[in-house]
This record gives C-alpha cells, structure tokens and sequence, in this order.
C-alpha cells in the first residue's frame, strides 16, 4: 500500500523532471534561434519573455526530483557524525522543515494562480504574448508534490527504508 | 523588539538550522518568512513577500544562463572531453620535466572554461588523470592535490556559476566578471605549473623520477605486465622503462567508480600528434566560441551559454556520449538546476526580509565604522569567506555572505569586479581546506578508498598556498582582474 503509493509519486515526480529537463533543451534552442534570427534579418519577438517564464517553469518541475535524489544542498558535515538514531531525528526534522515551506507556498500560489488565471494576464507587447498563469500553476503544482514528497520521506525515514 | 533585532536573530536561527543540516534554501525561506511576518506583524505581507519571491525571483531571461552553463558543463563532463585535452596537453608537454602534472593544470583550466563547478572537475579529473600520474610514479598526495587544486580553476575561468550569481546579486555585468576571471585563471594555472616543476627538482621522488625506491603501483603494473607476457609464451627481456610499462598497460582496464565509469588507456606512444590535437580540437573551439562571442560583444552572457550548450550537445557524441550519457546529462542538470534555481530564490527572500529590517544598513554602517582600511577589511572578509568555505559549499556563500557584505564595498568606493574575483578566489581556498572543504569529499566519493580524505588534503596544500600567493598579488595588484575587463566597452 505504501509502496504503491511511493511508486505513483516517484512517477509523477519523475515527469515532473523530465518536462523541466526537456524544457532547458528547448530554452537552449529558443535562445540559438533568436541569435540566428538576429543576425540573418528575422528577429523572433518574444523570446525574450518567452525564455523568463521557461526558466520559473523548469525551476519548480525540478525541484520535487532534487527532493527525492535528497540533492538538496546542505551542510551534513556536523549531522553526519552523529549516531543513528540523532541522525534520524535531524533528517525528520529536514523533511518536516520543507513540507512546512512548501505548504505555506502551495496555500499562497493558488489564490495567485487563479487571479492570473482570470485576468488573463500575460507578459510581452505586441504580437507575441506570453501568459503568466502556466508558470504560476507550476509553482502551485511543485509545492503540493514537494509537500507530499516530503511527507512521504519522513515516514521512509522513520521506518528506516533507504533511498 | 525591534526589527533588526528579529533580524539578527533570524541570521542567529539560520545559522543554527545550516548546522544542523536542513537544507539551504528551507532554512532560509523559514526565516525569512517567519521574520517578515514578526517584523511587519501580519502574515499576510509574509505570504505576498514569499510568494512574488517564487514567482519573480528567478523569472528574468538573464537567469535562463543558470540552466544553460550548466546543461553544456553535463554534455562536456559526460563526454571524453577531459580526457581528449589531457590527452592532447600531454601531448605537447611530452618530455617536460613534470609534464603529467602540469598537463592535468592545464587540462583543467581549459575544460573550466566548458564547465562552471569546482567539484565535477575534481570528480572528472579524479578519474582522468590520477590514475595516470599514479602510473608514472607520481607520489598519491602529489597526485591528488593537483587534482584538487587545478579544479579551482573550474571557477575562476569563465564561464563560471559563482561569477553569474554574483552578477546577478550585485548587478555587476556578468560579461565583465567573466572577462575578468581570465588573466587570474590564467596566471592561477601558470604559478600552479611553476610550483610542479620547481617541486620536481626539490623532490623527484615524489613525480616519479630517479627515486631510489620503485614506486608500488609501478611494481604492481610491471608485474602484470610481466606476468602477461609470460602467459603469452614471449620470453621478452622487460625493460625497467616507463614507456613500456604504459604500452603494455594499455590492455589493463581501469576501472573507476563513481561520476564516470571508463576504460583510460594511455594513448601516447601510439597516438600521432595530429589525432591528438584532432582529439581536442573540438572543445577548444567551442571555448573560443564561448568565451569569444562575449568577450567580441557577440552575444551576451546568456546567448553565449545557449550557444555553447546546443555546440556541446552537437560535439559530445563525437567525444564518446551515447544515448545514456545524453540522458544523464539532463538528469544531472535537472538535480542542479532544481537546487540552484531554489537556493536563488531562497536567497532573493531572505535578502528582502534583512533589507526591510534594516539590518543590512547597520552591518553597512558598522562595517564603514570599523575604519580599519580596505586591505585589513579585505583580509577580514577573506578570513570570513574561507571559513565559511570549510562548511559550505560555494553558491550558498555567495548568496548568503554578499546581501551583507557588498554595500560596504559600494560604499567604500571598492571595484565591485575586482571584490569579486577576490571573493570567488577566498570562497574556492575553503573548499580545499579542512575540515570539511568540499572538493576532497567529492573526490573521494569518485575515488573511493583509493584516496583518503586525509591524504587529498595534505595534498592540497601547496596549491591552496598558491592561491594565498595569488590573493596576495590581487591585492597589492588589483589591475590582474581589473585590466582585462576594464578594454572592454
């Protein structure tokens, strides 16, 4: 029960990440077509704005995967020479921490989401308008996995499963 | 209370939270959050502040240099493209007096300039170039400290992450901080060659040349090799050479666990000089076409790194990358971006929560108070940033120590380029010193029980007394980083 339940997050995380991945290629040929554009007489209008909400969008997608790998930067230099049971208890503390943050974020983003979403509001003039509310359902959806990750991976903890 | 009192203690709380090893970028955003809120008394100025801190902190097109740096530093380190310049450096230095080690300096201060972290370096140049001077006789500390050392450069010579996230907090020009990381860099590897070949002669033993006592992985190899030879019925009569110990050491397989999993063979003696600088001759033009397009005003710093990641993409698969490496690479740049890009915003929260207190303007004001003379507070700060080293990693520096140091260089009229470069150069010293200084754990965690942590230390420390020297000549100096950038306009 807890293992499929484990399982389904670990996929959808997973997608989460190789959408935000594949996002960073995509942003990465973005850019080089604007360049080429440029310099040969078909400036692309847009991308400018285009590729600022690509990089809030491919930020959040990863996140929950960074959570999982326990990638996190962090300062385990004092904790790790702890023993077991306190290292434990640190790691608990850790995870508590991040649901925390992101469950004041998940609460806060969706009322932002939802006005966007309203107002149709949108960045850029002219003929290439970029609309905020995608990166702000991003920002809605990321924390809510990284609540349940989080929650998840304290229980993993405590029943001492490794990663 | 008041509200820079909430604020000390929201740094005191910080503090304590890092040590007790929540993530960065939690640790942060709780204080933030919660000391806003105490501040301001409302939660709901909190919630609005966090929340276009999420939105807006990273929502910029210059940001989008962040992913990209580090998508083509993925491709490169996934590909062969460490151990084609080590290749070809040696190449050139065949014969030089401790050549190995200054190819591994000089491969390493190329290949900096297609990744921006410290610690891939090491962990690449770990596998590529250790074993290698371990065969040739070089001592294990040697070694390993050159390793450990030379992988500083992944940071000072452009393109550079701790460079880009310093511009982006500062507002300093992030064409110009790249520029100005050159001469350093380049002057950085020249003192680290000098030191190899000087040292060469004060202790041949320690690089593999007339020592008395044959050198165990020597031994080791030669045995294996006679023991082949013998199994292949020639009763060759095997030469104490080194030449031919790497030859037939050619069919022994290395292999290295951790980052990357490769067959190293040495290449040298059969490989002409054309295939060797063929080898290189790809990353190097894509370095030239990097760091050329921003330094000619072609492209900016962010059009500079999408090109240079869809060109190490293009070049990668010819240097080794198959279709699992492609795929890690995008893992490997999902996992940092995710943690950067959070840590960025992170950072751009609690940097407005200490702004609002005004705790900011007393550090400012205290500091300018102090009257102790830009040098004594350069050697102050530098003593700070490399204490700070030894426990965290470097972008978690520099997001944390520049909201509370900077406006006093501004105020000090203090070049904000020139800060940098000392800034970076003091923040990589932490990571090559005890007791925590990040490089040699990566390297350990590539090299396993071949290399104590001990031993990667012991060895580092010449090279983090170079880097001392090179602090030094900044300050007396500060024209080696000022000049440089200082042509452009």
């Amino acid at each position: 029960m807890f293992r499929a339940l484990d399982k389904t997050v670990a996929g959808i995380t997973n997608v989460f990440a190789v959408i935000g991945a594949t996002l960073i290629g995509v942003l990465a040929l973005l850019v080089v077509s604007d360049v080429v554009g440029r310099n040969f007489g078909f400036p692309i209008t847009g991308i400018v704005e285009l590729a600022a909400q690509t990089v809030v969008i491919s930020a959040f997608l990863t996140i929950p995967f960074v959570m999982r790998k326990g990638s996190h930067i962090r300062a385990t230099v004092l904790v790790s020479r702890l023993p077991e049971l306190w290292r434990r208890g640190f790691e608990v503390l850790a995870f508590a921490i991040g649901v925390v943050v992101f469950a004041l974020l998940a609460y806060s983003s969706w009322g932002n989401f939802l006005t966007d979403y309203e107002a149709a509001s949108y960045e850029g003039e002219g003929a290439l308008r970029i609309p905020t509310w995608p990166a702000r359902l991003t920002i809605f959806l990321a924390s809510m996995l990284m609540v349940i990750e989080g929650l998840l991976s304290i229980v993993k903890t405590i029943i001492g499963e490794k990663k | 209370m008041s509200s820079v009192d909430i604020a000390q203690l929201a740094v005191v709380g910080l503090f304590i939270m890092v040590m007790a090893g929540i993530p960065i970028s939690y640790s942060l955003i709780l204080t933030s959050f919660v000391g806003m809120f105490l501040i301001r008394d409302n939660i709901e100025i909190a919630f609005n502040l966090f929340n276009a801190s999420a939105y807006s902190g990273v929502r910029d097109y210059v940001f989008a240099v962040i992913p990209l740096f580090i998508l083509m530093g993925a491709f490169m380190t996934n590909s062969r493209a460490a151990e084609a310049l080590f290749t070809a450096i040696n190449y050139l230095l065949k014969g030089v007096r401790s050549g190995l080690g200054m190819a591994t300096v000089g491969a390493n201060a190329i290949f900096a300039a297609v990744t921006g972290v410290s610690v891939a370096s090491a962990a690449v140049f770990s596998n590529v170039a250790h074993p290698q001077m371990r065969r040739f006789g070089y001592s294990k500390r040697l070694s390993l400290g050159v390793v450990a050392g030379s992988s500083i450069l992944g940071m000072l010579i452009p393109p550079s992450l701790l460079m880009i996230l310093y511009g982006i907090l500062t507002q300093v020009s992030i064409g110009k901080m790249f520029i100005a990381g050159i001469v350093p860099g380049i002057l950085l590897a020249i003192m680290f060659a000098i030191y190899l070949y000087v040292a060469s002669f004060i202790r041949p033993d320690m690089f593999g040349i007339e020592s008395k006592k044959p050198n165990r992985f020597v031994v080791r190899a030669q045995a294996k090799a006679q023991a082949k030879a013998a199994k292949a019925g020639s009763a060759a009569d095997f030469e104490d050479d080194f030449d031919d110990v790497a030859e037939v050491d050619q069919t022994i397989k290395l292999r290295t666990p951790g980052l990357m999993t490769q067959t190293i063979a040495i290449p040298i003696n059969q490989m002409t000089f054309g295939k060797a600088m063929l080898g290189a001759l790809p990353i190097v033009s894509l370095v030239g076409l990097v760091i050329g397009g921003i330094w000619g005003g072609l492209f900016s710093p962010t059009e500079a790194s999408a090109v240079g990641a869809v060109g190490a993409l293009l070049i990668a698969p010819l240097m080794g990358m198959d279709w699992k490496k492609f795929f890690k690479s995008f893992q490997q740049t999902a996992l940092s971006v995710g943690g950067i890009l959070l840590l960025l915003i992170a950072a751009g929260f609690f940097s407005r929560m200490l702004a609002t207190s005004g705790f900011i303007n007393q550090v400012s004001k205290f500091i300018q108070g102090l009257e102790i003379g830009v040098i004594l507070l350069m050697l102050l700060f530098i003593l700070i940033l490399v204490i700070m080293g030894t426990i965290l990693d470097s972008s978690s520096i520099i997001l944390l120590a520049i909201p509370l140091m900077f406006p006093s260089i501004l105020a000090l009229g203090i070049d904000p380029i020139w800060f940098g470069i000392v800034f970076i150069i003091a923040v990589e010293i932490g990571l090559l010193t005890p007791p925590f200084g990040m490089v040699p754990f990566a390297m350990n965690a590539t090299l396993g029980k071949r290399a104590s942590v001990e031993d990667i230390f012991a060895g580092s420390f010449p090279f983090v007394l170079i880097m001392f020297a090179l602090l030094a000549l900044l300050l007396v100096f500060p024209e080696i980083a000022t000049w440089l950038p200082g042509l452009l306009r």
